[in-house]
């Protein structure tokens, strides 16, 4: 009886454990699935466009570069539900934090192009390679769309002797070298677009990365930093409340929901690049799927769900709608930026 | 009087049910090697769509606190942590095992969890706003003063050699140097592998020190297996702890419930680091320092009353100021943001009867933590009289899931070389626990001394000299040297003794 009732528990704590691990996490433990799957579909890829008509006719995964929770994460969980609709499959999200993304990018990598592995990516990509960390780079994916941009800004503490981004101009100019950058990830998105804009100003700062963005929120309420590169969409509670002063959004035009705040052309700056999102395949996918993609989660972009999480994050301040090709384009032109920039900052020779 | 009919509104049987819920599966999701809380609450945030704002957030704190409990099942019966939380709990869970005494254990890690969670949710009651306020003069110095005080009770915990602690914390630090560099940028020591590019990462290395080189050990020795069953044969009940016993650890987990509450408070870290400085400080407080380790009571209080605490007050900065206090609430302000909820002060104002809802939940979750506790341990201790050949197939296989669940197949390569020389280290008699509290403290250590450096341009008489920093590196020293001085007064009563009155 005893033994009976130990040996069930057991398998069940295993069963559960590896259900639990084999749907929540990893696609390793899916990895018999795809390699099974080419196979029975061998003598079809011959008759190429039959092949495409049925996609998707199995499980597509998206891979996540990043944590469970993170922007990334939350980005592609929302924006798959209208797509499983648009696209009538079933979509798996995978995280595979690590790397800032770049184990994420070698996994897609490695499975075929047929469409049926998706990647949700942002501009890391294109710092990994410049930074040496790995050996592919923008060049092997082929965009999809560009979903959004997060808006970015520099930010104060309320009670700095700086309200706007002229006065802070000023305030680092009589303390060259003094004043405290704060931003997420060293060698980052955040120090490039923070550094495109103090060097257009002329200041000497000192930029100061931090692991998360909360560590880093406090340490600027708390006046450890005394500026930090974060999207208004992430503080705006705290700017509402007034704790935190926003200096400068980071965007073309004043945006509707931070109309005082000045933006990069009142101060007649030059842009620096944006913090985007989209979603890419394996370069060589079939055009036919690549059009249907695009087509499908493009449409995805205008569902309900889609539009009140961008609202609640800020995400549609400016539009950030890309379709494959511009998207492309896009990250061509932002991969020489992000070397000029990176070269001058000393992250690369 | 809003924190009564918050009480009354978690109370209400359709809110009750989900934090029974919560509670359970995150004992569950404790429990299991490679699953931790933060995890299981992303997982679980999707299906709280379908419930109202008051019920998901009960649900998916509960699940919280379950979890940062449920990984000290497994610690305890096991040596296998559950979770990071429970790395320190493992120390002195495990030998009580061994003499068959799980049951106790347990039943302290139920209690002190649910009193340090409990004191926690009182303290985040009341002060929540100053407290938050105060957290905020915590800058990188401190934070690096605070990562030396945890790495300070090296020379003192289970062992007899100072010197191989200290060895294995090196190891520790340097293992925690590999991977991309926080300050910089630049990739250090991953000799071109791309799974090293995030470092090393905890749970493989964890449980290949903990777990697996444990059952190599037993394996190795084949008349201990025996052993082991008769001691296990006998009745192995949950103990809760009595009021007399509760008394007499009143101390521990009252300096576990604040010191883990505190760090709670401090963003980036978190509640494996707050049991981990927890049971240094109890090392230091101890007069019978040498015990730690070898399966003491006080071992088991300190860190479980920290963590459970440190889970609870990370809501404070979350809920006055809008920053989360650790990873799991930053995966919460997800849940807040998809029932259209922003975190902050504001929620105080604008919706407080939730707020409150939430604290009367986490209350109520405290002792649905006991209840919980007792049911899945019924069943977990069970499992300690299974005859250790199929116990030790099955620990190996929740290894291997474990490694497996968070990393990628390189996990499970990870967890078996750490398993390799965890065993050669036990056979050496290095104790391995040093270089868990390297690898984990390690990247809070050299980033925040680092970023403190930056800030006062190198200066390092600038940086000693904050007061909090001060006091902390004081007390780290202190705990440093204890063994040495503790021996030299010995030595020189000794000598007194030796040569009376010439």
């Amino acid at each position: 009886m005893m033994k009976r009732n130990i040996s069930l528990v057991l398998i069940i704590l295993l069963t559960i454990s590896i259900l639990i691990v084999g749907c929540g996490q990893q696609a390793k433990q899916e990895t018999p699935k795809p390699a099974e799957e080419p196979k029975a579909e061998e003598p079809k890829t011959e008759e190429k466009p039959k092949v495409d008509e049925k996609y998707p006719s199995r499980t597509i995964e998206y891979i996540i570069g990043w944590g469970a929770g993170g922007g990334s994460d939350i980005f592609g969980r929302t924006i798959n539900m209208p797509a499983r609709r648009a696209l009538e499959a079933q979509i798996i999200e995978i995280n595979m934090p690590g790397g800032s993304s770049v184990t994420a990018m070698e996994h897609v990598l490695q499975q075929p192009a047929d469409g049926y592995t998706v990647f949700g990516i942002t501009p890391d990509i294109l710092t990994n390679t410049i930074l040496g960390r790995t050996e592919t780079s923008y060049k092997d994916l082929t965009g999809i769309i560009q979903a959004h941009i997060d808006v970015g800004g520099i930010s104060a503490r309320a009670g700095a002797p700086y309200k706007t981004w002229q006065e802070f101009v000023d305030y680092a100019k009589a303390n060259p070298g003094k004043v405290n950058f704060g931003g997420t990830g060293a060698a980052s998105f955040d120090e490039v677009a923070s550094a495109h804009l103090w060097t257009q100003a002329g200041l000497e700062v000192k930029y100061i990365p931090f692991e998360g963005s909360s560590e880093m929120h406090a340490a600027l309420l708390g006046g450890h930093i005394d500026v930090m590169y974060e999207e208004p969409g992430v503080i705006i509670p705290m700017i509402q409340e007034g704790k935190i002063q926003p200096l400068l959004v980071v965007a073309e035009e004043r945006v509707e929901a931070l109309k005082d705040v000045q933006c990069v052309s009142d101060i007649g700056y030059e842009m620096p690049p944006m913090m985007w999102r989209g979603i890419a395949v394996k370069k060589g996918t079939p055009v036919e799927i690549v059009k249907k993609l695009e087509e499908e989660y493009t449409k995805a972009l205008e569902s309900s769900v889609y539009k009140s999480f961008a609202k609640d994050r800020m995400l549609d301040l400016v539009p950030g709608y890309l379709n494959s090709e511009g998207f492309d384009k896009l990250m061509e032109k932002e991969y020489k930026i992000y070397e000029e920039i990176m070269k001058k900052l000393g992250h690369v020779k | 009087m809003e924190i009564l009919s918050g009480f009354a509104n978690a109370l209400d049987p359709s809110n009750l049910i989900f934090v029974l819920m919560g509670v359970f599966v995150g004992i569950c999701f404790g429990a299991v090697p490679g699953l931790d809380p933060t995890t299981g609450t992303a997982l679980l945030i999707p299906i709280t769509y379908a419930f109202s704002p008051v019920q998901a957030l009960l649900f998916l704190t509960s699940l919280y606190l379950g979890g940062v409990f449920g990984g000290s099942i497994t610690a305890i019966l096991f040596k296998v942590p559950g979770s990071s939380e429970a790395v320190m709990t493992s120390l002195d869970g495990y030998p009580m095992t061994q003499r068959g005494e799980a049951g106790k254990a347990l039943g302290i890690a139920i209690m002190s969890s649910s009193i340090g969670g409990t004191l926690a949710v009182i303290v985040t009651i009341v002060l929540s706003t100053q407290l938050a306020k105060v957290a905020l003069q915590f800058g990188p110095a401190e934070y690096f003063a605070l990562a030396v005080l945890g790495l300070s009770c090296v020379s003192s915990i289970g062992t007899n050699s100072q010197i191989k602690s200290l060895i294995g914390a090196c190891v520790g630090l340097l293992l925690a140097t590999v991977g991309i560099d926080a300050i910089t940028g630049v990739t250090r020591f991953t000799f071109g592998s791309k799974s090293l590019l995030s470092g090393i990462a905890f749970v493989p290395a964890i449980i290949g020190l903990f777990a697996a080189s444990e059952v190599f050990n037993k394996v190795s020795q084949k008349q201990e297996l025996e052993a082991v069953e008769n001691v296990d044969t006998e009745k192995v009940k949950t103990k809760l702890m009595s009021l007399k016993e509760i008394l007499a650890l009143k101390w521990t987990i009252l300096r576990g419930s604040v010191i883990g509450t505190w760090i709670g408070i401090l963003p980036g870290v978190g509640a494996t680091t707050a049991s981990i400085i927890s049971y240094t400080q109890e090392v230091r407080f101890s007069k019978h320092p040498e015990k730690f380790g070898t399966g003491i009571q006080e071992g088991i209080a300190a860190p479980e009353a920290a963590n459970n605490a440190a889970a609870v007050a990370a809501m404070i900065p979350l809920l006055s100021l809008g920053i989360p206090g650790s990873g799991t609430t930053a995966v919460l302000i997800g849940a807040f943001l998809i029932h259209g909820l922003k975190v902050g002060p504001l929620l105080f104002i604008n919706n407080s009867d939730l707020v409150y809802s939430i604290f009367g939940g986490m209350f109520i979750a405290n002792f649905v933590v006991v209840l919980g506790g007792l049911f899945a341990v019924r069943f977990f201790v069970k499992l300690v009289k299974i005859p250790y050949p199929i116990m030790a197939t099955s620990i190996m296989s929740f290894c291997i899931i474990g490694s497996l669940a968070l990393g990628d197949v390189n996990g499970v390569l990870l967890m078996f070389v750490f398993a390799v020389v965890g065993f050669f280290m036990g056979h050496y008699k290095y104790p391995t626990t040093p270089v868990i509290l390297g690898l984990v403290l390690g990247p809070i250590l050299e980033t925040s001394l680092r970023r403190a450096l930056m800030m006062t341009e190198y200066n390092f008489i600038d940086l000693l000299t904050r007061p909090i920093t001060a006091v902390l590196l004081g007390l780290a020293l202190i705990s440093l040297l204890a063994p040495w001085i503790g021996k030299l007064i010995s030595f020189a009563k000794d000598k007194t003794s030796n040569f009376p009155g010439h």
